[in-house]
């Protein structure tokens, strides 16, 4: 197409309202003018009208409370270890428990009325995302029972969270603290000193943010659902950032009646801008889970990611059983475990043995369809169900069968079965 | 990188089904004018992957040993028949230049650089995570790991069949209890990776699942360009689409089934606007392929597949209003009757028909007892409060209510509106009058099924608000770009 016939095809664009730069640029003021004047409207509409803000505002009539810091240096431990950091704080030095549950709890006798503290600022540096971090109290009326808000992780900064929704931070408060579960890596993690704070439109649209801005990891829930934060978040982000649309684009509709002026363009960015505040934080949320897997996985070859992962006991065993063990794939083998169908160890350990040809839905051996030759993986321990070397069988309830033991290497046992006794 | 991996299979794997498709589709729509780039590129990928299982079908039906140096030559000598077709083919046109304003390029160039930015991230993850997500190494790679192994397409059946079967029986079975039936197309797809890569155990097998969400822009764009809307507008809707968050999962946490189902049936759909809108075949015949494709993705695709051909069955030329009415009438009036009869027989061979008000039982499909169930709160939760969907749903149903208000609107959103709540009727009657109920209540599965509708919705969104902010309640046509 000639240069002429290009220009002429865009001065048409123009002609047809294809927008141009200054189409742009009054579209962009327009909307982030809509955009702001509905911010100063909505915000202080939202906690003006929030029950819970007016919950705590009540419930703390007539206290004099102030912030109260406490130093994380002062925290005992009950479980796991941690030492004072040379920069102030607290690092955690060791996760205690078995794999899959390690975790350490700080804590600290104190006494206060809930209601005088709806928040708690704390800080947590050095943390990583597979590190959970839960501040968690007792109360006098059930000073059995450990009570825990999630702490979302924003990064290095200072972040606040609200405790008043909690149904349980309610009464007198008599010990604080934190649980941290996961994966600690080193000794890079220190709890700032963190403070109990009094009720404040502030610290409550501030404890919203925190969650907004926390990090979500991969889990597998993430391919079911993603909740963008606490199961029961405060303002949910598409509820907000919707209701803030709305209501630009709602003053961008009243403008056009006044200045009778096209407002299509602002009306399309009033919207597109709420979108991109979402969008952003999801990119950030997306970039902070690339740098983990990254870090897990990244210049590994597909064996050694296998051992990366948190069932790598189960990829080599399978590897062991598939390298030494079985035969050629195609001979029948019957996977059991003390688990319902569906159960993550047994399904990923049939996925780990593939291509072997695997039945797996039963804890005991199916009797009725059992075939010499047909090969038992017993993962893991099943109640009842013994091996008999002396009469090489495999018992359990009034039931036996004739098995050779294979291997008992690992975490299952391998049979086959030779016959009916 | 394993050093038993081979790039050049991995590369051509990725490559081949594209030039493969790209070709007979551009052979296809170069026949008239109206077409795009993009759509050639989208739908390309799209077709040249169903035609690449079919391939594998075929391949093995004929009893040879599956081989992917011979399958390869296979596709790329089709490739070539189809880009000799294009040439040959007398008077081929050139599409329009589209038109574009002078400001449109930078929110192009803005849109796209976030994208490429989102893409870029998602596919770090496809490549370095290995396999996660549950269903994925439960219901969808085993059977394609088998299926290399032995170099055949080996039969999955029932457990109990499994066991009733002699040892030399060479059968598998999967470990959720109705997964050996689901339909082949995923595995296939993961097949064809692993032939490529000469290894079952690569991430690089997945790389489709990033290909499939950024054919699934193109032929948006594609599409919104030949409905003659700015750049910028389509360039707006395809970043909403594909910055989705729910996508973006599903694209990065690779092996489901469901994003395929979406792009699959949502690329279907285009192509029947696309029909609607140009009258030129190919598009009929491009809507067929894609909703055979979508029919073989999963149990719910098959239902899909319906919509989109039931979709296409009322833009057929000749079906006045008059008769649509009359169809949906008719329409109506069969379910009211199959409701009153209540059949109940068996199929042989396909499985048991039986329709009551208390039980619906279809062959492929399963058997459902029908009671309501108010999930009211657990759907409103996922839509509009979860991450999900980011703010989609709070735009789409303004759209929607806009459309039902100011008809004249409707005319280039007719297909794109029906489309969205016949879909959104079947995820509805599905969570609300069925047992899955209880998937919706506990998350697990209404966004996979509601990921569905998203294609068509963001379509529509973008139609309906090009159509209501223009004075005339038909699109211009004759615009440059169609």
């Amino acid at each position: 197409m000639s240069q002429v016939a290009g220009n002429k095809l865009t001065e048409q664009a123009q002609g047809r309202g294809y927008p141009g730069f200054g189409d742009l640029g009054r579209g962009l003021a327009g909307a982030l003018a809509a955009l702001l004047l509905s911010a100063l409207i909505l915000a202080p509409l939202y906690l003006w009208l929030s029950p819970e803000l007016a919950q705590q505002r009540a419930a703390a009539a007539g206290g004099t409370a102030r912030p109260w810091s406490f130093d994380s240096g002062d925290l005992i431990a009950r479980r796991g270890a941690g030492k004072p950091a040379a920069t102030g704080g607290l690092q955690i030095t060791r996760l205690e428990g078995s794999a899959g549950d390690t975790r350490a709890i700080f804590t600290r006798r104190v006494g206060f009325n809930s209601a005088d503290y709806p928040f708690v600022e704390y800080q947590v540096s050095g943390r990583n995302p597979v590190s959970f971090y839960y501040f968690i109290w007792r109360t006098a009326d059930q000073p059995d029972t450990t009570h825990h808000v999630a702490l979302p992780d924003t990064g290095d900064g200072t972040a606040i969270a609200l405790l008043a929704n909690h149904p349980h931070w309610k009464g007198s408060i008599t010990e604080v603290g934190f649980d941290i579960y996961g994966e600690l890596r080193g000794d890079t993690q220190v709890i700032g000193d963190f403070t109990l704070l009094p009720t404040s439109s502030w610290n409550f649209v501030r404890a919203i943010w925190a969650q907004w801005a926390g990090l979500e990891t991969w889990s597998q829930i993430s391919a079911h659902h993603l909740m963008g934060g606490p199961y029961d978040p405060q303002l949910a982000r598409p509820l907000a950032m919707a209701c803030w649309a709305a209501a630009a684009v709602g003053l961008l509709l009243l403008a056009r009646l006044a200045l009778a002026s096209d407002i299509r363009l602002a009306i399309l960015l009033a919207v597109l801008v709420p979108w991109l505040v979402i969008d952003l934080l999801w990119q950030h949320n997306l970039s902070a889970q690339l740098a983990e897997t990254r870090l897990v996985f990244g210049g590994k070859t597909q064996h050694e990611k296998h051992l990366a992962e948190l069932d790598a006991d189960l990829y080599q065993y399978a590897q062991y059983l598939k390298r030494e063990v079985l035969p050629e794939p195609g001979v029948k083998i019957y996977l059991l475990h003390d688990s319902p169908r569906r159960d993550y160890r047994r399904l990923k350990m049939q996925f780990y043995l593939l291509p072997h040809n695997i039945y797996n839905f039963d804890a005991y051996p199916p009797r009725r369809h059992l075939q010499p030759g047909d090969y038992l993986l017993v993962l893991d321990a099943i109640p009842n169900l013994k091996y008999r070397k002396k009469s090489a069988t495999l018992k359990w309830d009034k039931h036996a069968i004739a098995v050779e033991a294979i291997d008992h290497e690992g975490p299952g046992k391998l049979y086959r079965y030779t016959g009916a006794p | 990188m394993s050093p038993d991996i081979s790039l050049t299979g991995v590369v051509l794997s990725s490559l081949l089904p594209w030039l493969l498709g790209s070709t007979w589709v551009y052979w296809l729509l170069g026949r008239s004018e109206r077409w795009n780039h993009w759509l050639i590129a989208g739908y390309g990928y799209l077709v040249g992957l169903f035609l690449t299982t079919l391939g594998l079908r075929l391949w093995s039906l004929c009893g040879i040993p599956l081989n992917f140096n011979g399958l390869a030559a296979a596709l790329a000598g089709l490739t070539l028949a189809g880009a000799g077709l294009a040439w040959r083919q007398p008077a081929r046109r050139r599409p329009a230049t589209p038109a574009v304003g002078r400001a449109e390029p930078l929110i192009v160039a803005l849109l796209l650089g976030l994208l490429a930015l989102r893409y870029g991230t998602i596919l770090q993850e496809v490549v370095l995570r290995p396999l996660y997500p549950w269903d994925a190494w439960m219901n969808w790679a085993p059977k394609a790991v088998v299926w290399f192994h032995y170099r055949e397409l080996v039969d999955f059946v029932h457990p109990l069949a499994w066991m009733q079967a002699p040892a030399t029986e060479l059968d598998y079975t999967l470990g959720a209890f109705e997964a050996w039936k689901y339909p082949d197309g995923i595995p296939l797809i993961q097949l064809w990776g692993m032939l490529g890569a000469g290894t079952a155990d690569t991430t690089l097998v997945y790389l489709p699942w990033v290909f499939v969400s950024i054919a699934l822009g193109f032929t948006l764009y594609g599409t919104l360009r030949l409905l003659a809307l700015p750049a910028y507008l389509s360039m707006i809707a395809t970043y909403l689409l594909l910055s989705i968050p729910f996508l973006n999962v599903h694209t990065a946490l690779a092996g489901y089934a469901d994003s395929w189902v979406a792009a699959l049936f949502g690329c279907s759909v285009f192509a029947v606007i696309a029909w609607d809108e140009t009258r030129r075949w190919p598009y009929l015949v491009i809507a067929l392929v894609l909703a055979l494709f979508c029919a073989q993705l999963k149990v719910p695709g098959l239902i899909m597949a319906a919509i989109a051909l039931a979709l296409l069955v009322i833009t057929l030329p000749g079906l006045k209003r008059q008769w649509l009415v009359l169809l949906l009438g008719a329409g109506i009036a069969a379910l009211v009757a199959v409701f009153m009869i209540e059949p109940d027989f068996v199929i042989p061979g396909m499985g048991r028909v039986s329709i009551s008000r208390e039980l619906i039982a279809l062959p492929y499909i399963g058997q459902h007892p029908l009671e309501y169930h108010p999930v009211h709160a657990a759907m409103l939760t996922a839509n509009f409060l979860m991450l999900n969907w980011n703010i989609l749903w709070y735009l789409v149903l303004p759209a929607l209510a806009i459309l039902a208000l100011r008809p004249a609107h409707l005319a280039n959103s007719f297909i794109a509106a029906l489309g969205l709540i016949l879909s959104c009727s079947f995820v509805l009657f599905v969570y609300y009058f069925t047992d899955r109920y209880k998937y919706a209540l506990d998350y697990t599965q209404v966004n996979r099924a509601t990921i569905y509708t998203i294609p068509i919705a963001v379509l529509l969104l973008a139609t309906s608000f090009h159509g209501a902010s223009r004075k005339g309640s038909k699109v211009d046509t004759a615009l440059p770009g169609n």
